[in-house]
């Protein structure tokens, strides 16, 4: 009997143990909504936003999308029929990589951003408030940090999927948000973030972090996307926008004084009580609504600096930059180049070949007549011994490209350092002068518009000061022949503004959206589909052929977001 | 032993080759293809997405939408395989008639590949190919500035089809070739499809043009002698046509503020087309509180000047040499509203203002 029972009972021992070893406890799981209580690792998880703006992924989209498939550019891979040549002819398929490569290196800074955001209620602070005021900043941070990645996206594709902050296994898909929303939360994200972000310019070792100037910067910059014809709202007007760029342009730029309402919009926009928000935001418990912030605290953490310094190394983190990326030609890890800028293959030197090649077009030169701005932009064959100082044969490009042009703004001396250590500026005071100036125009003041914009063109011509030294090398150019804007009606005002664009960030990523939002985009299509560039190696080029109006103006949702949605993410119209 | 052995093994081994011959499981996987599918509307925009879903069977489906390239059993041309779920979009670049045809396909026992077709006809039609943008470019230089800066009239709707091109009245010059609104004209335009065509109405006669191309400056808004709407076509490439009229109407100027025999100075703002400013040095003792000026718009050249003139301070109607103004403020505004001369249309207007400062 006891042979029968035996086994039965060790059996049925066995079995039950089973249960425990299938499901053990597991340890050391860190909940996800706790990722970082710490604050030094709330700045880790910071850090590791800024590393995908450091990437080659990101930075080569923003090229590409920017400024590759813009007028401003005839490139290497034009003439090539490999998926970049498709994507810049506009015969490109929903599965091309770099439109997925687009969208999901943003919503990779989306999600890390959002881990930072759903983490901020249980970082520990001590009592004394100085950590709070800390962990506000880093919050600050985080959430332009969003604005900007959603900005790239509804600039690329329309209204996009907004992923919730505490994400879970239901919410892993989500339908996208109108052109609208999307906007509306960006703008949302921004002006919630001049409440915490650091008042002030990051400089020396705390250099790279986003400070409040770059998110007045970027929300002015989306405000006036908003208001501008090529981007359409539905229940927004272009004016309501208009005036909301002048209230944040005549606080950053003027250093008017403006009200906590005003900045949020606290009293016409949120269903949360003040108390909540004020929870939420760990907003000091003195702040109000009415609470007033001197303009006096951000009209002088920006200013214009000396063009032919600030994109050389010492330029650096310079009081023009809003928003920089730190590059440097090593690790901490001691891989030399890990930290390093890897554009210079795709836009100074493409001799050891990379993605693509991107050169001026002759049009863009057109632009610069008799501007001192040229020989640090751009050049031909013959390159200016400005760039010879160190090397008669500089490390300057390739020939033969569309107009045989090349861009020179991003070239680094030898005496510099390698191209690696080039920081990558985000976004620069000068774009926001002329942003405010665009305003004003838009609003009825010209003559102020001319004043700003005249402030940069002043700029430029100290560049042919008898008493800068590289005054010489602008011999060609005449002081005389450079004049500042004259006052002049809206349309007038409105063009010499945009060309003055078009000249001082040629080069800068930003060509493209700003054909788009101007609604101009195809006309410029057509112009360079037109005018195509006379080439010695007898190559055809047909760019802007293949753009269609009404379709082009925005990419498509990835084919693979779409499957894996199972249509829940709609495909844009025309695709 | 081994004899019974090696038979079983044999038994087992012809079980298993014969197993191996037999495709009866392809069989059971094998699905009748049906070609069957569906398309969202019936009549679609160009370059509007066309869904297509499949309502058929079969392993593989294969589309061909039709346009060039993409015909279904033509050499060269290639077809769209669907997502797996059976579904398809495209976007059609221009409009037509199009055979869309759709191949499902399946592998059968023999290995075979067996196809149905379904074809269906697909209407594109350039739905929108309307004007968005009409700009008289480049009429005229404007000698106030430095450097060569034109003026240009940029037309604004004021309905569906009719669109108010402002002048500035020193483009009313005697010149009748170029430089002056007088001349022949270069339109900058924009169609909502690069596909359509654009026309300018001659004496009931069409003429194409182009936005921006130097041959093309041949539009006039001068008949005898006076500014005249034109009516301009637009042509989809499937048809339709929709027609707009364009107005020339002239920004009004005051070319003659004068009291007592006294001339004002005449200036442009040099910020707005629409806005001058008079001054004026009257002898001291006059009494500004009862002034009558006498004033003259826009030459009175009889071209322009008719009824269509209205001239007001402080929404008073003025008349020159008769009304008094009281100018004790030293600042008066007038504000001179111009209607197109012969037109009843009381849309198509300009209003400048006129401030005239007594020193």
């Amino acid at each position: 009997m006891n042979k029968i029972l035996l086994p039965i009972i060790f059996s049925v021992l066995l079995l039950s143990s089973c249960e425990d070893f299938f499901t053990p406890v597991q340890k050391g799981n860190v909940p996800e909504e706790v990722f970082y209580t710490e604050l030094n690792n709330l700045r880790l998880g910071l850090n590791s936003v800024y590393d995908i703006m450091q990437s080659k992924n990101y930075q080569l989209s923003e090229l590409i999308f920017g400024e590759a498939i813009s007028d401003n550019c005839w490139n290497g891979e034009d003439v090539e029929v490999n998926e970049v040549g498709q994507l810049l002819n506009f015969q490109f398929d929903t599965d091309n990589p770099y439109i997925l490569t687009r969208y999901a290196v943003n919503y990779e800074g989306i999600n890390k951003c959002n881990q930072i955001i759903r983490s901020i209620p249980y970082v520990k602070y001590r009592q004394n408030g100085s950590s709070e005021k800390e962990i506000r900043e880093v919050y600050g941070q985080a959430k332009f940090l969003r604005a900007l990645f959603y900005f790239n996206l509804v600039k690329t594709f329309g209204g996009v999927s907004i992923m919730p902050e505490k994400q879970t296994l239901n919410s892993l898909i989500v339908p996208r948000s109108t052109l609208d929303e999307t906007y509306a939360y960006i703008e949302k994200d921004l002006r919630e973030s001049l409440q915490i972000i650091y008042r002030g310019r990051y400089q020396y070792e705390d250099a790279g972090q986003a400070g409040i100037g770059a998110a007045l910067g970027l929300l002015l910059k989306v405000l006036v996307y908003q208001a501008s014809p090529g981007i359409k709202l539905q229940t927004v007007s272009h004016d309501a926008k208009w005036q909301e760029a002048l209230e944040i342009g005549k606080f950053f730029i003027e250093g008017k004084d403006i009200t906590i309402n005003q900045l949020l919009k606290f009293d016409s926009r949120y269903d949360e009580t003040w108390a909540e928000l004020s929870k939420r935001l760990f907003l000091e418990s003195t702040t109000t609504p009415e609470t007033v912030i001197a303009g006096q605290q951000v009209v002088n953490i920006h200013q214009l600096d000396q063009f032919d310094r600030i994109f050389r190394v010492i330029g650096e983190f310079s009081a023009e930059s809003l928003f920089e990326i730190n590059h440097f030609n090593y690790s901490a890890a001691g891989i030399s180049g890990e930290e390093g800028w890897l554009l210079n293959g795709c836009i100074t030197d493409n001799s050891a070949g990379d993605v693509i090649a991107i050169t001026p077009s002759s049009d863009l030169k057109d632009q610069f007549a008799n501007d001192p701005r040229e020989i640090y932009t751009l050049s031909g064959r013959t390159i200016n011994d400005y760039f010879k100082q160190e090397n008669t044969s500089p490390s300057i490009g390739w020939f033969g490209i569309g107009n045989s042009l090349l861009f020179t703004k991003f070239y680094v001396f030898p005496s510099e350092g390698t191209p690696k250590v080039r920081n990558y500026r985000v976004m620069r005071f000068a774009e926001t002068l002329l942003l405010y100036a665009e305003t004003l125009n838009e609003a009825g003041e010209s003559r102020k518009a001319i004043d700003y914009t005249n402030m940069i063109r002043k700029r430029a011509r100290k560049l042919l000061d008898p008493t800068n030294p590289n005054a010489k090398y602008n011999a060609s150019v005449s002081s005389a022949n450079f004049k500042d804007l004259e006052y002049a009606p809206y349309d007038i005002v409105r063009d010499a503004i945009r060309k003055e664009k078009r000249i001082e960030m040629a080069g800068e990523f930003d060509r493209w959206f700003e054909i788009c939002r101007l609604g101009i985009v195809a006309e410029r299509m057509a112009f360079i589909s037109n005018n195509p560039p006379v080439e010695p190696s007898g190559q055809t080029r047909i760019r802007g052929k293949y753009f269609k109006k009404g379709v082009n103006e925005t990419f498509p949702i990835p084919q693979k977001e779409v499957l894996i949605s199972n249509g829940v993410i709609t495909q844009n119209f025309g695709y | 032993m081994k004899s019974v052995i090696f038979f079983i093994k044999s038994v087992l081994l012809s079980c298993i080759f014969a197993s191996c011959s037999s495709d009866s499981f392809i069989s059971d996987i094998y699905i009748e293809p049906n070609a069957t599918f569906t398309i969202n509307k019936t009549e679609y925009d160009v370059h509007e997405s066309v869904f297509f879903t499949k309502t058929g069977q079969g392993q593989k489906f294969v589309v061909y939408p039709g346009d060039s390239l993409h015909r279904y059993n033509q050499p060269f041309n290639t077809g769209y395989s669907t997502a797996s779920n059976g579904t398809f979009s495209y976007a059609y670049n221009e409009p037509g008639v199009y055979t869309a045809v759709w191949v499902a396909s399946s592998i059968n026992e023999n290995g075979e590949i067996i196809k149905a077709i379904d074809s269906t006809q697909i209407n594109v039609v350039a739905k929108d190919g309307g004007l968005e943008k009409f700009v008289i470019f480049n009429t005229y230089k404007m000698t106030e500035y430095s450097g060569s800066v034109f003026f240009s009239s940029y037309g604004e709707f004021i309905s569906e089809d009719t669109i108010l091109c402002p002048i500035l009245f020193d483009a009313w010059r005697t010149s009748t070739t170029v430089n002056s609104i007088k001349a022949p004209q270069l339109i900058n335009f924009s169609l909502s499809s690069t596909l359509s065509k654009f026309y300018w109405i001659e004496n009931g006669i069409e003429r194409e043009i182009q936005s921006g191309l130097t041959s093309s400056r041949i539009v006039k808004f001068l008949v005898d002698g006076k500014l005249a709407v034109q009516n301009f076509v637009v042509k989809t490439a499937s048809g339709i046509i929709s027609e707009y009229h364009v107005a020339p109407v002239i920004i009004p100027k005051m070319t003659k503020f004068s009291i007592n025999g006294v001339n004002g100075t005449i200036t442009r703002d040099i910020a707005y087309y629409n806005k001058y400013n008079v001054t004026i040095t009257l002898p001291a003792g006059t009494d500004l509180s009862n002034v009558v000026p006498t004033f003259e718009i826009m030459n009175n050249d009889v071209n322009l000047v008719g009824n269509n003139i209205e001239v007001s301070v402080n929404g008073v109607i003025q008349t020159n040499g008769t009304s008094a103004i009281n100018a004790s403020g030293k600042t008066v505004e007038y504000k001179i509203k111009s209607f197109l001369l012969g037109s009843d249309n009381k849309k198509l207007l300009q209003e400048s203002i006129v401030t005239v400062n007594f020193q």
